[in-house]
């Protein structure tokens, strides 16, 4: 069986669509930082006289409902979206991969309280949850994004106790409990690496989702004060005078789908390339067929 | 009473088939295999024959080349193998390249199949009668009926107790050794006459495992079965067979008659095997070991493919290509120092 | 090859196993994979256990090292219950690594995302006591004793071959300095010739280091060569246990002599025959029921005294067997005539 080192970029790279996705993300990584400079007009900049246009030479995607240039507004609110998807999901990721790996290694009724705590936030009401949270914290898209964040934690819970379920058995982790070694030492030297292939995974997942969660939330108002823009924000205003303009909708869907299709092909890719969340199968030995290995206290055989 | 099966198989067997003479029933010519889509060769140049009711072994450590040939046999080649040189006779037809219909008419009735590990063999959610009766259902055309009663005459003459019990039993319900049991009924129910049997104790307790060596033999006995076993483990191999085929690194570097082979082996590797394999003898004795380690498969050597960890090796052994000489009845070794003892004598 | 050492009379056992039951699995599922082990194993000496599927005999190594719980009775390793031990101070104990297990399929007891030499060192980083430099030398120090040299130190277990991870295995036992080592089933997947040569490389530890070895197979022929004392297990119980000369001329358990009957063999100079061993239809109807001797149902030789277990009785110096008859199975057998 061959050991299952943390995978490269090198390796996810070679396949077509993670070279794809990664440009994609690329991109959007620098309208996070500089999205707002690069931007070639003003997001701001209400212009009465150019209301609804196409695409021209000056709008390289037309104006919006108050002549704003789309180009712009959606490059400068790239970050909002973003960041706010992320915190997301780091929130997510801490109160979701932790406890994932916590719960193989402590005792019975932590796992069971757990999972059940995990069981409850699945069955959430996630709109009235986070109308409840900014309700209470203010409405900002960064406070809206902590109750999004608390509701992705159960499956990176579950990903994440799964993968542990499956080294945490393993007969070199009990060499090392004959060893003495502690709880924290098997995490550390054994799991820890095993298990980061599928939170990565997961995390790629997880972001298209929060970033659809943004938008959806900005598209409903949600934790945004106009006229700040986001994708979502332009997406919503976009509906609302479809009948002026019918082609404008489909400019940030494109954007928010292309950047959501670009995370899951890299979430894809990682997967292919580590194996995570697949069977682990083992294989065929070199040539011999007779050498395939057999379970239990069978023997097998290997060549010395 | 064997069922003819002539009639499903009339353009290949026809009049090659003879009724208890000493033809060969499997003859196996100068067969080369290569693996890796033609990176390597695996099996060099292997030739070996099969009567009817004899028990043929094949022994040799794993990449010997040995499992390979026996795939090629029977016409089940991993991919990425193919068979780049020779041929495989079965009754006198070539089936060296057969197609797959061809093939399928061959198995079973010609030719059953026994292998290591007979859980991954059978469907695990169906009963074994059930596979069995299948199979009975299918090649010989039986009514249900029928090939239920059949299906526990074939349990029975394997050795399985209370055959109508196993019958409804499904894959997880047997051991090992009764799981072994089914698949050689299975492979046996249309009457073939070659068994080859591919590591089928390997994986089984010691007890067990005499009792299902025993249960080829009486085949044999009653039948007219003939057995090609191939096995890494030469004690069993000497125990069951009647002849033994030595593999080592892709060649066949002795064969002869059991007794001969034990008692007389003229092949260095073969001595050392035999000088290193537990033969059972509960006396204090040396644990010894072969030096070195056995060529990569495919690899190039000039001369004989032992010399590097031959005790007795000499400039000679490896200047060119060493031909299998006959050194006794049906008894050949491929050693230049053998060759020359035959020679001298 | 070297003779078996004698143990000084009256010295207390390294390894003490006194009454184990262990019962595996819950509630309708649970079996009783062992019943009143008891088994004890001197410093010095390379005992070999013989079982075949369902003896229990992983399930015992993995008792004696604390994988699992007995049910009933205990172990003591220097007079220590250890088998009582918890937590922190279970952990303790194992630190200082007194007995080692090494696992049957270094495939799968071999990280294979760590090099050779972390996996070496893992005790002793575990331990703490020794850093750097020390502890690569004492890495170094195990693999030559195993007959492993510097280039493996580097390569993952998927890059090396069988044989050599079965002894990077041996070697991450050593490096924690163990009195007593227990291999489960060693050597079974490697071929003959590396069969040999490791179970003669367990054999110069033991003279070199002290050790004591406990070995488990199914291979008898293979403990021939280096076992001094055999144990045979049978469906969770000890039904022979002595020097392994005398076992191996005079079995006196039917059941044993069926194991070694059945071992292929090219000499065929064994007392019994398996036909001579095995019950056949015309044979009674062996005892049956909870308190019968575990081997009656396929014994030739079981008669109504065999409705109750037999405790294992002496039946020898230091050799002991658990069978009601057997003083008279062996001339029975050599009268049968199938």
């Amino acid at each position: 069986m061959s050991g299952r080192r943390l995978i490269g970029p090198g390796s996810v790279l070679r396949l077509p669509s993670a070279r794809i996705a990664v440009g994609v993300l690329a991109v959007i990584a620098i309208l996070v930082v500089f999205g707002s400079t690069l931007a070639p007009q003003n997001p701001l900049a209400i212009n009465a006289n150019a209301l609804f246009q196409g695409p021209s030479a000056h709008h390289l995607l037309g104006t919006d409902y108050l002549g704003r240039d789309v180009l712009s507004r959606l490059m400068a609110g790239t970050r909002l979206s973003v960041l706010t998807a992320l915190e997301a999901v780091g929130i997510g990721l801490v109160l979701g991969a932790i406890p994932g790996i916590a719960t193989v290694f402590m005792g019975r009724w932590f796992d069971f309280a757990v999972n059940r705590i995990s069981d409850a936030l699945m069955t959430f009401p996630s709109i009235f949850f986070v109308v409840a949270v900014t309700a209470a914290l203010g409405n900002g898209l960064v406070q809206a994004m902590i109750p999004v964040g608390i509701l992705l934690a159960p499956a990176f819970f579950r990903v994440t106790r799964a993968a542990t379920l499956e080294h945490a058995r393993a007969q070199y982790v009990e060499a090392a409990e004959l060893l003495g070694a502690s709880k924290l030492h098997v995490i550390r030297v054994h799991v820890l690496r095993k298990v980061l292939p599928n939170i990565m995974v997961t995390t790629a997942a997880m972001t298209a989702a929060a970033l659809l969660t943004v938008s959806f939330l900005t598209f409903l108002g949600i934790g945004v004060q106009p006229p700040t823009p986001t994708w979502g924000g332009v997406l919503s205003s976009d509906l609302d005078y479809l009948s002026q303009a019918p082609w404008a909708p489909f400019i940030p869907g494109a954007l928010i789908a292309i950047t959501v299709g670009a995370l899951n092909a890299l979430a894809d890719a990682v997967r292919d390339r580590s194996g995570a969340g697949t069977l682990v199968v083992a294989p065929l030995s070199r040539i011999d067929p007779s050498l395939e290995r057999a379970d239990g206290n069978r023997q097998s055989r290997s060549v010395a | 009473m064997a069922i003819d099966n002539r009639d499903l198989w009339p353009d290949l067997v026809g009049a090659a088939r003879h009724e208890g003479g000493a033809d060969d029933l499997l003859s196996v010519d100068d067969l080369h295999v290569s693996v890796h889509h033609g990176a390597a060769t695996a099996v060099r140049g292997v030739s070996l024959r099969v009567r009817p009711g004899e028990i043929v072994g094949l022994v040799g450590e794993s990449g010997s080349g040995k499992t390979l040939t026996c795939r090629a046999i029977l016409g089940v080649l991993p991919p990425g193998c193919a068979v780049e040189r020779g041929t495989v006779s079965f009754g006198g037809a070539d089936v060296t390249s057969l197609p797959r219909r061809d093939w399928e008419r061959l198995h079973g009735s010609h030719l059953g199949a026994v292998f290591q590990d007979p859980a991954s063999y059978l469907n695990p959610v169906l009963t074994v009668g059930g596979q069995l009766a299948e199979v009975l259902r299918v090649k010989l055309r039986l009514g249900r009926r029928a090939a239920h009663r059949r299906s526990l005459e074939l349990f029975e003459a394997v050795g399985l107790r209370q055959p109508e019990r196993v019958f409804h039993q499904i894959p997880a319900e047997l051991s090992g050794g009764m799981l072994q049991r089914v698949m050689i009924a299975i492979a046996i129910s249309c009457d073939p006459q070659l068994l080859v049997a591919d590591e089928p104790t390997t994986a089984l307790d010691v007890t067990i495992q005499a009792e299902v060596l025993e249960l080829l033999r009486r085949l044999r006995d009653e039948r007219g079965l003939a057995v090609l076993f191939v096995s890494h483990d030469l004690a069993v191999i000497t125990q069951l067979c009647d002849r033994i085929v030595v593999f080592y690194a892709g060649e066949i570097v002795e064969s002869g008659p059991a007794e001969e082979i034990t008692r007389r082996p003229r092949h260095p590797y073969t001595q050392a095997l035999l000088r290193v394999a537990s033969v059972g003898d509960f006396g204090r004795r040396e644990l010894d070991v072969i030096a070195g380690q056995p060529p990569r498969v495919g690899e190039n050597i000039t001369g004989c493919r032992f010399a590097a960890r031959c005790p007795v090796a000499v400039p000679e052994c490896e200047a060119g290509p060493v031909r299998s000489v006959p050194v006794g009845e049906r008894h050949e070794a491929r050693c230049v120092l053998a060759a020359r003892a035959v020679v001298g004598s | 090859m070297t003779a078996a050492p004698a143990a000084p009379v009256g010295a207390p056992p390294l390894l003490a196993v006194e009454s184990v039951d262990v019962t595996l699995g819950r509630g309708w599922r649970a079996n009783r994979v062992l019943s009143g082990v008891d088994l004890d194993v001197w410093p010095g000496e390379i005992v070999g256990l013989v079982g075949e599927t369902g003896s229990g005999k992983t399930t015992l190594a993995r008792t004696v090292v604390g994988l699992v719980n007995p049910g009933r009775g205990r172990i003591l390793l220097e007079g220590l219950p250890i088998s009582a031990l918890r937590r922190a101070a279970r952990r303790a104990e194992r630190r200082r690594g007194h007995v080692q297990l090494v696992f049957q399929d270094p495939l799968r007891s071999l990280d294979p995302d760590l090099t050779v030499a972390e996996i070496v060192a893992e005790g002793l980083r575990i331990r703490g006591e020794a850093a750097g430099e020390e502890v690569r030398r004492r890495v170094t120090g195990a693999l030559e004793k195993v007959g492993l040299d510097a280039t493996v130190l580097e390569r993952t277990p998927g890059q090396i071959s069988g044989g050599q991870r079965q002894r990077v295995s041996i070697a991450r036992a050593l490096a924690v300095e163990p009195r007593l080592l227990i291999c489960d089933e060693p050597v079974s997947a490697l071929d003959a010739s590396t069969r040999n040569y490791v179970l003669r490389l367990l054999d110069e530890l033991r003279t070199s280091l002290g050790l004591a070895i406990v070995i488990i197979s199914h291979d008898l022929s293979s403990l021939a060569g280096i076992a001094d004392r055999i144990v045979v297990l049978y469906r969770g119980r000890i039904i022979e246990d002595g020097p392994v000369d005398r076992v191996f001329a005079t079995p006196r358990h039917p059941y044993t002599a069926l194991l070694m009957a059945s071992a292929p063999s090219v000499q065929h100079d064994q007392p019994f025959s398996p036909d001579q061993l095995r019950r056949t239809g015309s044979d009674p109807v062996p005892p049956a029921g909870p308190g019968a001797c575990v081997f009656a149902d396929r014994c030739r030789f079981a008669a109504d005294v065999c409705a109750a277990q037999p405790p294992l009785t002496a039946v020898g110096e230091r050799w002991s067997a658990a069978c009601h008859r057997h003083q008279e199975w062996a001339a029975l057998a050599q009268s049968a005539t199938q």
